[in-house]
């Protein structure tokens, strides 16, 4: 069992199952920034997921499919945005709501659309392939990891990057930061703080709808009732991790598919299933603690230390 | 008019409101997407009513909801947004069979007590830990419990896959829950038993525990503001956690007692939703337990009317989350109405000031 | 620029009545205009609206009636952007920056200079240099917000309004929160921009910083105009009268103290370990029975967290604080109140006074719920609730329909009411005040003031904290000041003290020596 952990598969598996959560941080990161804790990622991602799979099934063209479900997600990110903001509904009861709705809405939707409640797999639909990388993919190992992923993950990767830039380097990230962090401060520069937060949510919807399209379209290519499976909610938890930086967040995701990858392996290797399955909400919960943990240790210990300090000033 | 009146009225008005758009939207869907809207519009409306089995079916739709509704009342009351409800609710059930199933010291309705009781307390300790997690370590509440709630399913499932699951049954599920444990009937022909009437007391006793006792005052008060509770000296820390303890203690028991009614087997073969579905029943009634049974009430026959029209018609069932969705969504708007409401105080105001 | 090129008023607004969601009337027809090349004065009490017709002059209220016409044509201002437009600038009373971002940064947020799609570093620092040298208000463009001083954040939030090409520019009590050499340098500045033909809108409520800089000023009262008037045509006495109805007099009979022993001990408590500086450094002194202690001082230099380490609300990093013996560091919130028979009136009435949501009676009684009178096994005993309420707000003549009216719904004089009734209506060995009297009106504080009296003459040990000098001066028996989190003086007696000479204190100008400060501490 060792040998699994070790091998170059492990890690190739690692970064397939930290793709949507990559994405997933990504969106509840621009969203935090903006002072919108977003906690309806798992939502659109479902949703553009169901959206990507049904428009390629009957259309069977892959590019209009991925155009429609990224719509979709930036119409679920404003229309959170719309009510949390423009009629100042409590951020919990919002996404509350939306995720009922979601619930609702994807089983209503794929049953009138394919007469099953449960999956989409009486309809074929398309998915995006998996990409060799030149060169890096004839490396041993390091090409066996990180060559021949889905183009999704290359997107992820990506996206890491663009959003650093998007919000250190471009007007809009300097508003969106001015904006989350005190806007009343954007306000009396006559800023818009409802604007820039409908801006932020919809990049949010956007990158949720890229996660969720990876699992329907990339990673499988399927829709199977409720298939995020609350990465949208790890996504979230793994933001947080990050502490509002890029790649830290993309870190904190890395570390939770590896929670998801070790899951696999033992899984394999007939662990109990259902303890198996716990593993990375565990991990997740328990990253959280930590996290949380050692940066409040941080601020006492320095508290302890200049109060030592002061003493031994005065003692001399 | 004074503004308390004022706002009473507008509370009212706003509900109503926000039940009559999602209906509408619900007719428009419905006869945008079935063949005879007619006929589903007829069984979805008026089906829960039509003999006295189906009014059966509304009840025992209605109780469950009572039960996670008065635990997001207390659950929600110190201001936390936790989700601990679902987990709880979901082990509440799978605690209650395992007790009905391995526990044999005692049996009959000894064993129902017992079952119960045991229930309560593991359900209420369930739902400190999120809290916990948030409190002391300041991790976002409602993603923590959230998480956690997965945690609890698996463990959930591992215990009813290995020590329940009855695999020479042709249906999936637990072994055979003992009848003698289960609650009386309360009308023949019906499923309608004693969970009722444990519902009934329990919409009491929350009601009581909230507004008549000083926990429940303090608790109530922490939601209001919470730096208040603290400069006044009341123990945030301990009030808090005694709220997500009866509020999860709640749930649970609303997932054990559904094992106590007339369920044969134990078959929850996922989480359940209804710690979302306390959320809309609580949010529909203000938070306020007293209200609860309308609420419950009112979404045990939306959800009825679509489990008839899902068996009679070509309307999946699924279109109830739609109807809860926008029925939250306007009612928890604070700027839905909110304009016609601030003309109106101008206008009484200056009238007022007209008079004096 | 002289006033005479615009013979209509720069900014006229008409007929303003401004009513908020809980019912609170803000302005009533208020009438108001100013010119170009002029300070302008907007003086009233706290709560008079001063801040809310200005808020709606800069688009971030909305009013109910009236109309606003600039440079005699009827505009509508629905948001800041609007106001920027016309060139109206606002300086707000809590600062309207960013703090993680630079001076640079806040300067240029929503008029970045780019570069492509990016946005220009370079040329957002030299553009903030270019408007500082303009106006020769200096600045370091790449200092970030957090690290500044208070007088240097209002700097920066004066330069973002010219920035963005503000002529007219509002200035919410800037004074406020400035030592006095601060608000010399701010006179100094509001004059320069006088020169340049700006307009300013001075928001206060304090006399002299008025009759030394304004041009005409316009008083309101309770949300209403009590007119216009040329400042040098004013007497002081006058203003004082328009803003509260009658002279600001408030000779209570005080007896003379006659002090017990020790109730409050603290000793070399230090706080703000870790933040850079220290916000309590080595504070030593005591309260006894029947005495007032008071503080004075600036806001800010350490008060506020003082009374919140002795009230439990902050842990005691370092020292000792003790209260009839009990270690204050050892007790809970419950046990400061309820062991070491403390009460504490905040100063942020609102966030830590009262639940606002919550009921007159539900308010007054929080603190009391497991006395045998209120409760049983834990059951509240409604009808002693509902009977006590109504003796409280009897006896603290607490304006309000019955006791089951929500506190939002109330007056700051009267929410002020039901905190201090609360806390002075149970027997108490200590008494911990902050801001008696912030925000509320003549009638309230006279009535506060009075009851303060009334429990020291009882043998209650007093501490009061007030940024108003007149009040302290008026309350303690005995006094001591605090700078930058130290006790810099303290006075046994208050007889032949003048205001002045506490101003010296109080502004860091002098210190006591060692041996003076330490008699604040009595053994």
């Amino acid at each position: 069992m060792l040998s699994s952990f070790l091998s170059a598969e492990f890690f190739y598996t690692i970064i397939r199952v930290s793709t949507p959560l990559i994405f997933a941080a990504m969106a509840s990161l621009i969203a935090r920034k903006g002072g919108v804790t977003n906690i309806t990622i798992d939502s659109t991602m479902l949703m553009s997921a169901l959206t990507g799979v049904l428009v390629s099934a009957f259309t069977q063209n892959l590019p209009l499919a991925i155009f429609c479900g990224l719509v979709m997600g930036v119409v679920m990110g404003i229309f959170m945005g719309y009510f949390h903001i423009m009629m100042n509904t409590n951020l919990i009861l919002t996404g509350v709501a939306i995720n009922t709705f979601t619930r609702g809405a994807t089983v209503m939707i794929l049953y009138a659309f394919t007469g099953d409640k449960g999956s989409s797999s009486l309809v074929k639909s398309l998915a995006v392939g998996n990409w060799d990388i030149p060169v890096i993919k004839d490396i041993p190992i390091l090409g066996q990891i990180i060559s021949g992923h889905n183009g999704f993950t290359y997107i992820a990767f990506l996206s890491v990057i663009f959003t650093w830039y998007l919000m250190y380097r471009t007007p809009l990230g300097l508003r969106i930061r001015a904006v989350g962090e005190n806007s009343s401060a954007a306000k009396s520069v006559g800023e818009n703080p409802a604007k820039i937060k409908l801006i932020a949510l919809a990049f949010s919807g956007f990158f949720s709808a890229l996660g969720g399209m990876y699992m329907s379209m990339g990673n499988m290519s399927v829709f199977i009732t409720n298939m995020t499976g609350g990465r949208g909610f790890i996504g979230v938890a793994a933001d947080a991790m990050g502490r509002g930086n890029p790649i830290g967040a993309m870190l904190a995701s890395l570390l939770f598919g590896t929670a998801n990858a070790v899951a696999n392996v033992l899984q394999i290797n007939n662990f109990p299933v259902d303890m198996v399955m716990a593993i990375p909400y565990v991990v997740s919960i328990a990253g959280i603690i930590i996290y949380s943990a050692h940066e409040q240790h941080k601020k006492n210990s320095k508290i302890k230390k200049a109060i030592a300090e002061a003493e031994r000033g005065e003692a001399a | 008019m004074s503004n308390k009146k004022l706002d009473l009225i507008f509370s009212f008005i706003k509900t109503f409101l926000a039940i009559l758009i999602a209906m509408v939207v619900a007719l428009i869907i419905i006869v945008c997407i079935s063949d005879e809207p007619l006929e589903a519009l007829h069984s979805f409306l008026l089906g829960p009513f039509s003999n006295i089995r189906r009014i059966g079916n509304l009840v025992e739709n209605t109780v469950p909801l009572i039960f996670v509704g008065l635990g997001v009342c207390v659950l929600w009351a110190t201001g936390k947004r936790t989700l601990s409800g679902e987990g709880c609710y979901y082990f509440g059930g799978l605690f209650g069979a395992l007790m009905a199933l391995k526990f044999t010291l005692v049996s009959g309705k000894a064993l129902t007590v017992t079952s119960l009781v045991a229930v309560i307390i593991v359900c209420g300790l369930l739902a400190l830990l999120p809290i916990i997690v948030n409190v002391k370590y300041g991790a976002d509440d409602f993603v923590v419990s959230l998480l956690f709630n997965y945690v609890i399913f698996y463990v959930g499932n591992y215990i009813f896959s290995n020590y329940l699951m009855d695999i020479n049954s042709s249906s999936s599920g637990s072994y055979l829950l003992p009848e003698d444990t289960f609650f009386p009937t309360l009308v023949e022909k019906t499923k309608i038993n004693g969970s009722l009437i444990v519902a009934l007391v329990m919409v009491f006793l929350t009601w009581f525990f909230l507004y008549k006792t000083k926990w429940g005052y303090r608790i109530r008060l922490i939601g209001i503001n919470a730096n208040y509770a603290k400069y006044i000296g009341i123990n945030v820390l301990g009030m808090c956690l005694l709220a997500q303890f009866i509020g999860g203690a709640i749930s649970g028991l609303g997932g054990g007692v559904e094992m106590f009614g007339h369920n044969p087997r134990f078959a929850w073969f996922s989480l359940t939703n209804m710690g979302w579905d306390g959320i809309m029943v609580a949010t529909l009634a203000y938070y306020k337990p007293q209200y609860i049974l309308l609420s419950a009430l009112f979404l045990g026959y939306v959800r009825t009317g679509a489990d008839i029209m899902n068996r009679t018609s070509d309307v999946a069932s699924e279109i109830v989350l739609v109807i809860q969705a926008i029925m939250i969504l306007f009612i928890g708007a604070k700027a839905f109405m909110a304009g016609t409401q601030q003309k109106l105080r101008v206008k009484y105001s200056t009238e007022e000031k007209k008079e004096a | 620029m002289s006033t005479a090129e615009h013979s209509v008023p720069a900014i006229e607004m008409k007929g303003i009545t401004k009513i908020y969601s809980n019912g609170v009337v803000a302005n009533k027809d208020v009438d108001f205009s100013v010119n170009y090349g002029e300070i302008h004065a907007v003086m009233g009490e706290n709560g008079a609206g001063k801040s809310t017709l200005m808020k709606m002059l800069f688009g971030l209220e909305k009013m109910d009636k009236g109309q606003i016409l600039f440079e005699g044509k009827e505009v509508s201002i629905n948001s800041p952007a609007e106001a920027i437009a016309l060139k109206i600038g606002m300086v707000h009373q809590e600062f309207m920056l960013v703090p993680s971002l630079t001076v640079a940064e806040n300067m240029v947020l929503r008029e970045e200079p780019r570069k492509g799609i990016f946005i220009d570093h370079n040329k957002a620092i030299e553009e903030t240099k270019k408007i500082s040298e303009m106006y020769n208000l200096p600045i370091d463009p790449n200092a970030r917000i957090a690290d500044l001083a208070v007088g240097i954040k209002q700097r920066v939030e004066i330069l973002k309004a010219l920035y963005r090409g503000a002529k007219i520019l509002i200035l919410d009590e800037p004074t406020a929160v400035l030592t006095p050499q601060e608000t010399e340098e701010l006179f100094r500045q509001l004059l320069i921009l006088k020169e340049h033909g700006h307009t300013v809108i001075f928001i206060s409520h304090k006399i002299r910083e008025i009759k030394q800089i304004c041009d005409r000023i316009t008083i309101l009262k309770n949300g209403r105009s009590m007119g216009v008037y040329q400042v040098k045509d004013i007497s002081e006495g006058d203003i004082s009268r328009l803003m509260v109805g009658h002279e600001v007099k408030m000779n209570l009979d005080k007896k003379p103290a006659s002090p017990g022993k020790t109730v409050l001990k603290v000793e070399h408590l230090s706080y703000g370990y870790g933040e850079g500086k220290l916000k309590l450094d080595d504070v030593n002194f005591s309260v006894r029975k029947g005495e007032i202690i008071g503080i004075a001082g600036v806001e800010g230099n350490g008060q506020r967290e003082l009374l919140e380490c002795l009230s439990g609300l902050r842990k005691i990093q370092r020292g000792k604080v003790a209260i009839n013996g009990n270690d204050v560091s050892k007790m809970s919130i419950y046990d400061i109140r309820e062991k070491a028979k403390t009460a504490y009136i905040p100063q942020d009435r609102l966030l830590f006074g009262v639940a606002s949501g919550a009921t007159i009676q539900e308010n007054l009684l929080a603190n009391r719920m497991d006395y045998e009178e209120f409760s049983k096994a834990g059951v509240l005993k409604e009808k002693n609730f509902v009977k006590t309420a109504k003796e409280l707000i009897k006896e603290f003549t607490i304006k309000c329909d019955n006791e089951k009216q929500l506190v939002n719904m109330l007056s700051g004089g009267n929410i002020q009411k039901v905190v201090v009734a609360r806390e002075l209506s149970m027997p108490r060995e200590l008494i911990i005040i902050d801001q008696p009297s912030r925000g509320i009106d003549i009638g309230a504080t006279k009535f506060i003031h009075q009851k303060i009296f009334e429990l020291r003459d009882a043998g209650t040990a007093i501490l009061v904290n007030s940024a108003d000098l007149a009040e302290i001066r008026e309350l303690s028996d005995s006094l001591f000041v605090m700078y930058e989190g130290e006790i810099v003086a303290f006075f046994r007696s208050l007889d032949g003290v003048t205001e002045e000479q506490l101003g010296e204190y109080m502004l860091g100008i002098k210190k006591q020596t060692p041996e003076e400060i330490k008699e604040a501490f009595h053994e």
